[in-house]
């Protein structure tokens, strides 16, 4: 089987994190994306759709792992051993999470890098750029706890944007260019329906005069899964420069009603 | 701009204008389909490579708009491209044409 040598590496998080593993951490990723790719090969091969999971299926799976699919991506690794991350500096910027705690950031990158290409306001951009890093922290409802996050530092709508989105990505809206995607079959099963604090949620905001807001982090969602893409944070300084207020004494120190999540993020190895 | 032809799916790429290698497809619903149109575009010397260009859309027989997720993003990037731009539409709509800004080309072959 042929490997493109440059997507696998992207699969896995880009050449830092390859860097930051070990041999049998290596080893372990490439014999688990070839068998990845062995399945697409033969089913596109058989001429047959990709069959995807219900929600049994996918539940089945709970007990034969020794990490729940909620854990923050900086607290469980489903390829070989977590890493060692570096020290964040004493007055830690949104800048140096993006580098030390939240990269290689891809899909947020490429996100926030459509949004900025497609003429969308800084306040969306911004909000593109923020939308998933939390789940370096948890998955599970990520939106409201992306939207905690970062609400005491970025525009209101930025919040709202953040915090609304998750709920937002089970309801296609054709004309505003969001389409249900396949991921979600994968992720959450053929059957699966929202539960009832997402249908209210949805009823909600589909009357609300920010509905556009969420809707457009969804839309710029969907195109952000890109491999090949090359993206940097260096188009989004001076919006954030603009928009987040960055405190002096540092992300994590500064007493904000979300500062502790900040000093988990940059402390996930503390024990208590 | 030329159309060079119409194909219907259940699933369809979701790509930009120009295609990169994005990875996720959108799935119909019970009772719909993608209309999903090919489009060659040749990108003249005289395009401004920082126009926005709306989204294209399609109007079916009867007159009614269907809008696409796709974008453009970085037209002026490739002197040349094609792009399968995906509708959703009812299984079995008859269409009539296909919009970009002003522009308009007859799909209903």
């Amino acid at each position: 089987m042929e490997i493109d040598r440059r997507v696998f590496i992207a699969s896995l998080g880009g050449a830092a994190a390859v860097a930051a593993m070990d041999s049998e951490a290596k080893a372990d990723a490439l014999e688990h994306y070839m068998e990845e790719q062995l399945d697409a090969q033969v089913a596109a091969a058989s001429g047959q759709p990709e069959k995807f999971p219900t929600v049994a299926e996918i539940e089945e799976r709970i007990d034969k792992s020794n990490v729940r699919r909620g854990a923050g991506s900086l607290f469980a690794s489903n390829r070989g051993n977590v890493k060692r991350l570096e020290k964040m500096p004493k007055n830690a910027t949104l800048l140096d999470f993006f580098k030390l705690r939240f990269e290689p950031a891809n899909h947020v990158l490429q996100s926030a890098t459509r949004a900025l290409k497609t003429g969308m306001s800084e306040e969306i951009i911004l909000a593109c750029l923020c939308h998933d890093v939390v789940l370096n922290l948890i998955k599970p409802d990520h939106g409201w706890w992306g939207a905690q996050l970062f609400e005491p530092y970025v525009p209101e709508k930025t919040a709202f944007a953040i915090r609304y989105h998750q709920t937002l990505r089970f309801y296609p809206d054709p004309e505003a260019g969001y389409e249900y995607p396949d991921q979600y079959y994968r992720i959450f099963g053929t059957d699966y329906t929202p539960p009832p604090h997402i249908e209210a949620t949805y009823k909600m905001l589909k009357n609300h005069k920010w509905y556009m807001e969420p809707r457009l982090v969804t839309v710029n969602d969907l195109y952000a899964f890109d491999p090949n893409a090359k993206v940097s944070i260096e188009p989004f300084l001076d919006i954030i420069g603009r928009h987040f207020k960055q405190p002096k004494d540092g992300l994590g120190n500064d007493n904000s009603p979300s500062a502790h999540m900040w000093r988990t993020i940059a402390n996930p190895d503390a024990p208590l | 701009m030329s159309v060079v032809g119409v194909d219907r799916a259940p699933s369809a790429s979701l790509k930009d204008c120009p295609p990169g290698d994005n990875r996720v497809n959108a799935m119909s619903r019970p009772g719909e389909e993608f209309a999903v149109v090919t489009v060659k575009f040749k990108v003249l010397p005289a395009f401004q490579a920082n126009t926005l260009l709306k989204r294209p859309s399609i109007t079916d027989a009867a007159g009614k708009t269907y809008n696409t997720a796709v974008s453009f993003v970085d037209v002026a990037s490739v002197p040349e491209f094609s792009c399968a731009i995906p509708f959703r539409v009812p299984t079995g709509t008859a269409l009539k044409s296909f919009h970009v800004d002003t522009a308009t080309l007859d799909i209903s072959k």
